[in-house]
């Protein structure tokens, strides 16, 4: 009996008035797999995240998680069966504090989220968890800090925190270092090494460090096809890629 | 774990260094509401008669901020659902006229949920000027058909002499005179639940949380889990119930409905009284309310263009305080005690 895959997607296409941005992509990931999912800007690698997480319906094609065609489910129904997301341009709740942020990922993830009363019993063990959600990413201290005024790469950090803390099945990531120093870069490839246990992995990223370091496979888009697939080693042999994608990042 | 951290640690904690925010912020709530309750005792009849009105304003004016403060969404036709309940309260009455008060409440308050939910779905699909604009047309709507469907609303007239005689626990108590404190009681043993009731919701449960979370960052919130249209549905079902339990209780007090509670300008006069009193406290809008009906008590006995003055002042305060004059309160009330601190270091 051969597993299913966690994410398979079948034949995705998708245009918008300006013309074709996804055409017949197929990708397939196995439980526990990281992928690195790279490409140049404007490829529709955000588009492909955004039909995989719920934000896009696409034109043709299916997508499916666990087995389980998703491809019509709205995001917050994608997001309870274990698909979890991080944004290119960073989407948090701003004039919250960190504590507030992680408490809305947690009480969701913990189905407390509508509760109509004070449960302090069942409420308790979410702060607890919320402390512990913020130290992972050293957030421990700035606990009770507006998100909004926080440096930025601390706000990239609480962005993969409130994904981390729900404890999804598929950790889809976009970028998660854009913007990032070369410091924070390194930091946040511990996190991830340390922190992503069996969960399975697709990762958006230019900067190529990270890439190589977190995946298994790597798939190349350009201008919305797949170029390319394989190991690290064999992408970063494969003449077509090195022309379009790592010829382009030397330059 | 203590208790005491146990009873700090809930959802709509703001973290330890704002819960002495949320501590003056419940010492203020039941302040106010004590003055409410107590203020028969000391004040004139006509006074308690306006009081009466005010209250009902004021919880009027706390459903509305419920959408405008915690969903972040400006209703321009609240008064369809005030109105909605005052005119079915009358029927209900016309029909059973000797329905219990609780029941009688109870079924117009359900009827305004249930009309709640079904332009809710409708509403909330938008938001901003859309949101705005679609409620506008619902009041018109709500409007027109209290004033031409005559067989019914009874049009311009309106309808009048309707009193619940059944008050079942309270044999001794009658409604028989709108205005005198024993009214104004029984409309706060009503409205003060009700309103405590949401302001516990909205600010101590997470579901409060839920709702501002979506608020906040629909986007977010939506990828995180929550099913956002469902929460400013049943956000905008809870503000219809409330504008209900209003419409409801000013029926009782005024012992008539008229096509004046479901005028749009009474949707407009609301959004004022909301930020006259200041949106960004729950009971900023009660405040509001009580200041609205003694303002425009005083200046429409001094001169019939009382509404001017009373469009200059809200002008004033938009400019000078856009928090409200609960915000300008706070604000002063926050100053006196950091010149305190600094007295004591
Ligand atoms: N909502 C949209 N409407 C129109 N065009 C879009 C939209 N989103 C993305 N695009 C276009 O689709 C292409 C792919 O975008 P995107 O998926 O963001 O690329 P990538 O993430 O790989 O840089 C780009 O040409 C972009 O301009
Ligand atoms: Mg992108």
């Amino acid at each position: 009996m051969s597993e299913l895959p966690t994410l398979h997607l079948s034949r995705i296409a998708k245009s918008f008035g300006s013309g074709p941005v996804l055409q017949d992509v197929n990708l397939s990931l196995q439980s526990g797999e990281r992928r690195g999912l790279i490409g140049p800007n404007g490829a529709g690698k955000t588009t492909l995240i955004n039909i995989i997480t719920g934000g896009l319906a696409p034109d043709s094609g299916d997508v499916f998680f666990q087995g389980q065609r998703i491809t019509g489910l709205s995001p917050y129904r994608r997001n309870r069966i274990g698909i979890g997301r991080s944004f290119q341009i960073l989407s948090l709740f701003g004039e919250m504090t960190v504590r507030e942020n992680l408490r809305n990922a947690l009480l969701r993830h913990r189905g407390l989220h509508v509760l109509p009363w004070r449960a302090a019993a069942r409420l308790a063990p979410i702060e607890d968890e919320v402390a512990q959600a913020a130290e992972l990413v050293g957030l421990g201290d700035v606990l009770k800090a507006r998100v909004d005024t926080l440096p930025y790469g601390m706000q990239r950090r609480l962005d993969i925190a409130l994904v981390l803390a729900q404890e999804p099945a598929l950790v889809v990531l976009d970028e998660p270092a854009a913007g990032l120093s070369g410091a924070e870069t390194r930091d946040l490839i511990d996190l991830l090494q340390t922190r992503l246990g069996d969960r399975t992995l697709l990762l958006v990223e230019h900067d190529m460090d990270v890439v190589y370091s977190l995946s298994d496979r790597i798939t190349v888009l350009d201008y919305g096809r797949v170029l390319a697939e394989g190991s690290p080693a064999e992408i970063s042999a494969n003449s077509d890629v090195r022309r379009v994608y790592l010829g382009e990042d030397a330059a | 774990m203590s208790q005491t951290l146990l009873a700090r640690t809930t959802a709509a904690d703001r973290g330890p260094r704002l819960s002495s925010a949320k501590r003056a912020e419940t010492a203020a709530t039941v302040l106010l509401l004590a003055l409410l309750i107590v203020a028969p005792t000391f004040v004139s009849r006509s006074t308690v008669n306006d009081l009466g009105q005010a209250v009902c304003l004021g919880l009027f004016a706390i459903s509305f901020n419920l959408l405008f403060k915690y969903s972040g969404l400006l209703s321009f036709g609240h008064a369809a659902f005030f109105g909605f309940a005052a005119y079915a309260e009358a029927l209900l009455l016309q029909s059973w006229p000797g329905l219990p008060l609780p029941l009688l409440v109870v079924g117009t308050v359900l009827s305004t949920a249930i009309l709640g939910l079904l332009l809710g779905q409708v509403c909330v699909r938008r938001s901003g000027a859309y949101f705005s604009m679609t409620t506008l047309t619902i009041g018109a709507f709500f409007y027109a058909v209290a004033f031409k469907w005559q067989g019914v609303t009874g049009g311009t007239d309106g309808l009048d002499s309707f009193m619940p005689q059944n008050l079942l626990l309270l044999p001794r108590w009658s409604l028989d005179n709108p205005g005198t404190a024993q009214t104004y009681w029984l409309i706060l043993a009503i409205l003060i639940p009700a309103a405590l009731a949401a302001w516990a919701l909205l600010e101590w449960t997470p579901w409060g949380n839920a709702v501002v979370a979506v608020r906040s960052n629909e986007k977010r919130a939506a990828f995180l889990g929550y099913d956002t249209h469902g929460v400013k549905l049943a956000n905008f079902v809870l503000s219809a119930a409330l504008a209900g339990v209003a419409g409801a209780l000013w029926a009782i007090d005024n012992g008539f409905v008229s096509t004046d509670s479901v005028d749009l300008s009474f949707s407009t006069t609301v959004i004022i009284v909301a930020l006259l009193g200041g949106s960004g406290w729950f009971w900023g809008p009660m405040v509001g309310a009580v200041i609205y009906i003694a303002v425009s008590d005083r200046l429409s006995a001094l001169t019939p263009h009382w509404q001017i003055f009373l469009g200059l002042a809200f002008v004033g305060i938009v400019l000078f305080a856009p928090r409200g004059l609960a915000g300008l309160v706070q604000s002063i009330w926050q100053r006196v005690l950091t010149r305190r601190g600094r007295q004591n270091v």
